[in-house]
């Protein structure tokens, strides 16, 4: 699911993104905190690539710059081709009549047609090939450039952060995925509780959803962030009894390992380090972790 | 008689364009090898009229694709450094120099836009200390922490960028490009694997050791530590 990430993050960067798409860039985002960087920095870069006033003059002085230093070719022009195919034929002719003399006058030396073909074969790829006329395509990429869309706000890119947040009172004729989608949206504009109550609301109503089982993680970095490590711990284990393999493990383990060092049970926390380190070696949470079992011996 | 026989390498005069970087668009196909199934390349036609000699269409053809060069070296270098033009000037020189081995595993806009990648990268490496020292003065790592408490404020606020390209310049060639592919210009793997020539797979595995070396290597700053474990 990871993997995804790379791809969906740079479809969204070009709103190329589907609705089921979407929801799953949604899902990645909402889960893991690297994601949500990852995709942050991308738009970052796109917010820097605008057009600026300039723009135009430096495409011209890079322009003059490569006319000049470019070296110059001599267009193969269609006179010069039809030309070099005249004397081919004069050349034939020629070495043909030759030929013919030479088997009336002289005594012809069986290997004379030979040693004639082979100088005409060698002569033949000294003509150019037939230039090409500029195509009628070429001219399509003589039109301006369409202008590119208007620099945005790296928030604003990607579904990071909607303009209205969505009304939690009415969720009775939601999905689960509209209700993790809403409640992405509430957590993002600093409503935190709105956003626990729609993730509380989605876990009773579809427990078996995916987007259930991805709400554990988020209510629990949201329980962590706001001091409630007793709250976020369960969450973290619900999320590794129901799913132990899932694609957020790696998350849920690190979680639960933070949630730990926060109510001062740093034995068991440490263990949940070293499963991590152990069950996700090449995890983005590896060198962390390491870095925290150093610091906590 | 391609371009490419008639030019010579210009390593030499332009310094930013590597050897490497010249196989790699020269490449081991042969040239008349038939051209793949999958969208028609706009700028194909245009570029066999460039490589007759017709002076228009080389005209036509850089002002296509230096406006693409300047963004992206723009976007590797950073909007204000001093090399932008420079790079694009010489990728695009590399571009036209070795049209006639051009393969066509790609767009010939997205080859010259990796080429200006990877122009831009070796700018980035030659320039290195000097580089690494104006952005820490510019942006102090000491100073992040108060302007913002966590990864995804840092990222909001475009704190990590200059980072982000500070420490490419020490990864590996091969990861550093990939990331630059992906995280800066926002290829998808299949294309940068198509770009790239490599399988999808070692495609995402060098995405995944690069955000990992940049993780690992923002780590070593003391005051980014704290806030990135947060992640």
């Amino acid at each position: 699911m990871k993997d995804d990430l790379d791809d969906l993050s740079a479809r969204a960067r070009r709103h190329e993104l589907s609705s089921s798409d979407s929801r799953k860039l949604d899902q990645l985002l909402e889960s893991s905190a690297e994601a949500r960087l990852w995709h942050q920095v991308g738009a970052e870069f796109d917010a820097e690539d605008t057009v600026q006033p300039g723009d135009h003059a430096a495409s011209e002085r890079v322009i003059a710059r490569l006319l000049r230093d470019l070296p110059r070719k001599k267009p193969r022009s269609r006179v010069r081709y039809v030309a070099l195919l005249v004397a081919a034929t004069l050349l034939v002719a020629s070495a043909a009549a030759a030929g013919v003399l030479g088997v009336r006058h002289f005594r012809v030396q069986s290997d004379a047609p030979v040693a004639t073909q082979g100088r005409l074969s060698r002569q033949a790829p000294s003509a150019s090939p037939l230039p090409l006329a500029p195509s009628p395509q070429a001219s399509s990429v003589l039109a301006p450039e369409p202008e590119p869309p208007p620099a945005q706000d790296a928030n604003k890119l990607g579904r990071l952060a909607p303009s209205t947040p969505r009304a939690s009172s009415d969720t009775s004729a939601s999905g689960p995925a509209d209700l993790f989608s809403a409640a992405g949206q509430a957590r993002r504009q600093g409503y935190t509780s709105q956003a626990i109550a729609l993730l509380n609301t989605l876990q009773t109503r579809f427990p078996n959803s995916p987007e259930a089982r991805t709400s554990e993680i988020t209510l629990g970095m949201m329980q962590l962030k706001s001091g409630g490590a007793a709250s976020a711990l369960p969450h973290f284990d619900h999320y590794l009894q129901r799913s132990p393999h899932g694609d957020l493990a790696a998350e849920a383990t690190w979680g639960r390992a933070q949630a730990l060092f926060a109510l001062g049970n740093t034995a068991e926390a440490r263990r949940s380090l070293s499963t991590l380190l152990d069950r996700y070696p090449a995890s983005s949470y590896a060198s962390a972790a390491r870095a925290k079992l150093r610091a906590t011996e | 008689m391609s371009v490419s026989q008639l030019v010579p390498v210009p390593e030499a005069r332009y310094p930013f364009v590597s050897g490497r970087m010249l196989r790699l668009i020269a490449g081991s196909k042969p040239p008349d090898s038939p051209p793949r199934d999958g969208p028609r390349d706009e700028l194909a036609e245009l570029c066999k009229s460039v490589e007759n000699g017709d002076a228009q269409a080389l005209r036509t053809f850089l002002a296509t694709v230096v406006p693409q060069l300047l963004r992206v070296a723009r976007r590797v270098l950073g909007p204000s450094h001093p090399y932008v033009e420079d790079v694009a000037h010489d990728a695009a020189y590399a571009v036209v120099a070795q049209l006639g081995q051009f393969r066509g595993e790609s767009t010939i806009l997205n080859f010259s836009r990796r080429v200006a990648v990877q122009t831009a990268m070796n700018v980035r490496r030659r320039d290195a200390a000097q580089k690494r020292a104006r952005t820490r003065e510019a942006r102090d790592p000491d100073t992040f922490q108060a302007e913002a408490s966590n990864p995804e404020e840092l990222a909001a606020h475009g704190a990590l960028v200059p980072i982000l390209r500070q420490l490419l310049d020490e990864l590996p060639e091969a990861l550093a490009e990939a990331f630059a592919l992906n995280v800066i210009l926002g290829y998808t793997v299949v294309e940068i694997a198509e770009l790239v020539q490599a399988p999808v797979e070692t495609v995402r595995s060098r995405l995944r050791l690069a955000k990992q070396a940049l993780r690992n290597r923002a780590l070593a700053h003391p005051a980014l530590r704290d806030v990135l474990e947060e992640l």
